[in-house]
């Protein structure tokens, strides 16, 4: 290892190591990044007391990085009527990030669905219009789907290169600091010598 | 939150306590007061296929190197991963797989952490420029540790600066905290290598060392000389602390001719390779031997005893409901945040706790009628006796942390980072307890129960050492006994209140 470490080429190397572990692989947009809520309900024009399956899949805006870790909850609710609004708590669906549940809407009309998320202790709505129609009607089985931007963001610390490359440079610059100060102790031993004496091994 | 355990195994629990309590007490006023004699171990040197293994500096070389892999794994999900710790594989990892886990491979292996430690690892190679060869020289200062360091109360600091970060400021649920602590510990190690001789830090300083050197007194695994004998008189050259061209001298200065505890071993094995006599084994033993040791104790050692056996009640106190009702009291009563709160609920819980044990000593004074010990003695012979106790409430905490947490680290195995990806099809996998909670309530209470009667055994043996005459021996550990039934019905009753998990899972 001792024939591989010479000054400067070993700093030069650890800077590009830095610079490859530090540096952005991913969007830049990914370190942190608004969430979206895609609510998809089916079908999207239900009948009073039909089952309908509320879909909501979190995600980064751009990277479609999921946001994990999450509460959802959505509600029914049509305010002119002043009626008790329908609500379910949705379970995690096929991945951790998919929240699946079903509401029933209990008369026609149009009622304003809400979706609330809680996210590490904070918590965002975003609320969208559906009809309900009579079973007799004609109706729109769907899937329908809805984007929303929460307030949450997605994504890891706000500088993690700068944090990665600022570890290595360090205890490289420590090593080679340490490498030089022992090269010229042995140095100054070297000089110190009488003439004709063999040289100090390393 | 997890459920605790039912009131009426807590209220059996407790029974136990009592009744191993009384018939302990019992049993010793029989019994006349022996010095402890000497155990039997098995060495594994002597078994053919192991011998070479543990002396093989290549073999711990690529072990550590897996090791390291794992950390700077660690360092780059805390780093790059989700924000979310539930799925960070850097959290995940770090609290809930190696901190629960660690208390564990003490308690049988004694001090094997040290021998994978990856701070350690990647400042040796650094500084000896060598990954497994000897190198009579490094590229350190070799400056001597300050004198007035030349104890552990840094690591009892660091110790509580890493509880208040892990409680009060959550680095359990922050990725990105537990990757800045990660790279601080390194720091620490790193530059203590490149300037102090030796490793100075694991020696004073480090406290993941320091508080499983305290554990490991209570180990079934041991590194000591064959016979001392050989040691003091059959060698000149003390390559065991001195070094050869076969190994380093010993980092953390152990002599083996008077090494009689695990405390300050970090089992590098170092040792193993310079002995020229041959003449050091690495023993399996019964547990706790070292705890019922008449060898020297210190001051510094007492007190990190003292503030584990807090820190790890306070650590079950933080994870109930009722913390939170104390925390919001001192908010309102003093009209200040969230953490200013936590700081003063936390240091005033290890303050009360404190003051109650050294309370327990003034009164175990002071029902012996002899001439004492004294206090300050008394006080730093006693706390090992409670070692046993926090070792394990230790256990039967982590084990309901790990039984409820660790299936978290199968989805994380295939999404590190949580950006979604499915590296080996596990990614969905919906977490789940790993042991029913019936069978995991039966464990907590059987670990107190056996950490209580363990404790008493040792605060019998330290009485015995102390106190001369069989009935000053027992009235001085009536106090102890007191003490140590309020302790454990304590730690009975954390268990008892349901648990708010670590991870947010």
């Amino acid at each position: 290892m001792m024939a591989l470490w010479r000054p400067g080429r070993v700093a030069v190397a650890a800077l590009a190591l830095a610079l490859a572990a530090g540096g952005d692989a991913r969007p830049a947009a990914a370190h942190s990044e608004p969430v979206v809520a895609r609510v998809t309900v089916q079908p999207a024009e239900p009948a009073p007391r039909e089952e309908v399956r509320v879909t909501v899949l979190l995600t980064g805006e751009r990277s479609g990085m999921p946001l994990l870790g999450a509460e959802v909850t959505v509600a029914g609710d049509m305010p002119a009527h002043k009626m008790a609004p329908v609500k379910a708590a949705l379970l995690r669906g096929a991945t951790r990030n998919e929240h699946v549940g079903s509401l029933s809407f209990t008369m026609t009309g149009s009622w304003e669905v809400t979706v609330n998320v809680l996210h590490q202790g904070e918590r965002d709505e975003a609320s969208f219009d559906m009809e309900v129609k009579p079973s007799t009607s004609q109706r729109d089985p769907g899937p329908a789907t809805r984007s929303f931007a929460l307030k949450f963001t997605a994504g890891s610390s706000s500088y993690p290169g700068v944090v990665l490359i600022g570890s290595i440079l360090v205890m490289v610059v420590t090593v080679e600091a340490a490498w030089f100060n022992k090269k010229s102790r042995e140095a100054r031993r070297r000089r110190g010598r009488p003439a004709g004496s063999s040289p100090a091994r390393p | 939150m997890t459920e605790g355990i039912p009131t009426w195994l807590f209220y059996t629990g407790s029974g136990l306590v009592m009744t191993a309590s009384f018939l302990l007490v019992a049993l010793y006023l029989r019994m006349q007061p022996a010095a402890p004699k000497g155990y039997a171990t098995f060495d594994l040197m002597r078994v053919p296929w192991l011998r070479r293994p543990l002396r093989s500096a290549m073999l711990k070389f690529f072990v550590r190197l897996t090791v390291v892999a794992l950390f700077v794994l660690i360092i780059l999900t805390g780093l790059y991963g989700t924000r979310y710790a539930g799925a960070n594989l850097s959290t995940i990892l770090s609290w809930t797989i190696w901190w629960i886990l660690l208390v564990l491979l003490i308690a049988f292996l004694g001090k094997a952490w040290c021998y994978l430690c990856p701070w350690d690892a990647i400042s040796c190679w650094a500084e000896r420029l060598s990954f497994w060869k000897v190198k009579r020289e490094g590229l350190s200062l070799n400056l001597r540790w300050p004198r007035r360091l030349r104890n552990i109360y840094l690591a009892v600091i660091l110790f509580l600066f890493l509880t208040w970060l892990e409680l009060g400021w959550g680095v359990t649920r922050r990725p990105e905290v537990t990757a800045y602590l990660g790279l601080l510990i390194l720091f620490l190690a790193f530059f203590a290598a490149f300037v102090f001789e030796r490793r100075a830090f694991c020696r004073y300083a480090c406290l993941v060392g320091r508080i499983s050197g305290m554990y490991a007194l209570f180990s079934s695994l041991e590194i000591r000389a064959r016979d001392r004998e050989v040691c003091r008189k059959g060698c000149q050259t003390r390559d065991c602390l001195h070094g050869n061209e076969r190994g380093y001298p010993c980092p953390t200065f152990q002599y083996l001719g008077s090494m009689e505890k695990n405390t300050y071993c970090i089992f590098c094995g170092e040792c193993l390779r310079t002995c020229p006599h041959d003449n050091v084994a690495v023993n399996v033993r019964f547990f706790g031997q070292d705890l019922v040791k008449t060898g020297r104790t210190r001051f510094d050692e007492a007190a990190m005893v003292i503030v584990m056996l807090a820190l790890t009640t306070f650590h079950g106190i933080t994870m109930i409901p009722q913390w939170y009702d104390v925390v919001d009291g001192l908010r309102a009563l003093l009209h200040v945040a969230y953490l200013p709160a936590f700081t003063i609920g936390m240091f005033g819980i290890l303050a009360a706790l404190v003051l109650l044990y050294l309370g327990f000593i003034r009164l175990s004074l002071a029902v012996v009628a002899q001439r004492s010990p004294g206090f300050r003695r008394l006080a730093v012979k006693y706390s090992y006796a409670f070692l046993p106790i926090a070792l394990f409430y230790h256990l039967a905490h982590n084990s309901t942390h790990f039984s409820v947490e660790a299936a978290a680290l199968v989805p994380a195995l295939s999404d590190p980072f949580g950006w979604g990806w499915n590296l080996f099809g596990t990614a969905n996998v919906k977490a789940g307890i790993l042991v029913p909670m019936g069978a995991l309530w039966y464990l907590q209470v059987g670990l107190i129960v056996v950490g209580h009667v363990w404790a008493l055994y040792v605060a019998h043996r330290i009485a015995v050492q102390e106190f001369e005459g069989h009935g000053s021996t027992f009235r001085s550990q009536l106090p102890m006994l007191l003490a140590m039934i309020a302790y454990s019905t304590l730690s009975l009753w954390i268990t008892a209140q349901p648990m708010e998990m670590r991870t947010a899972m």
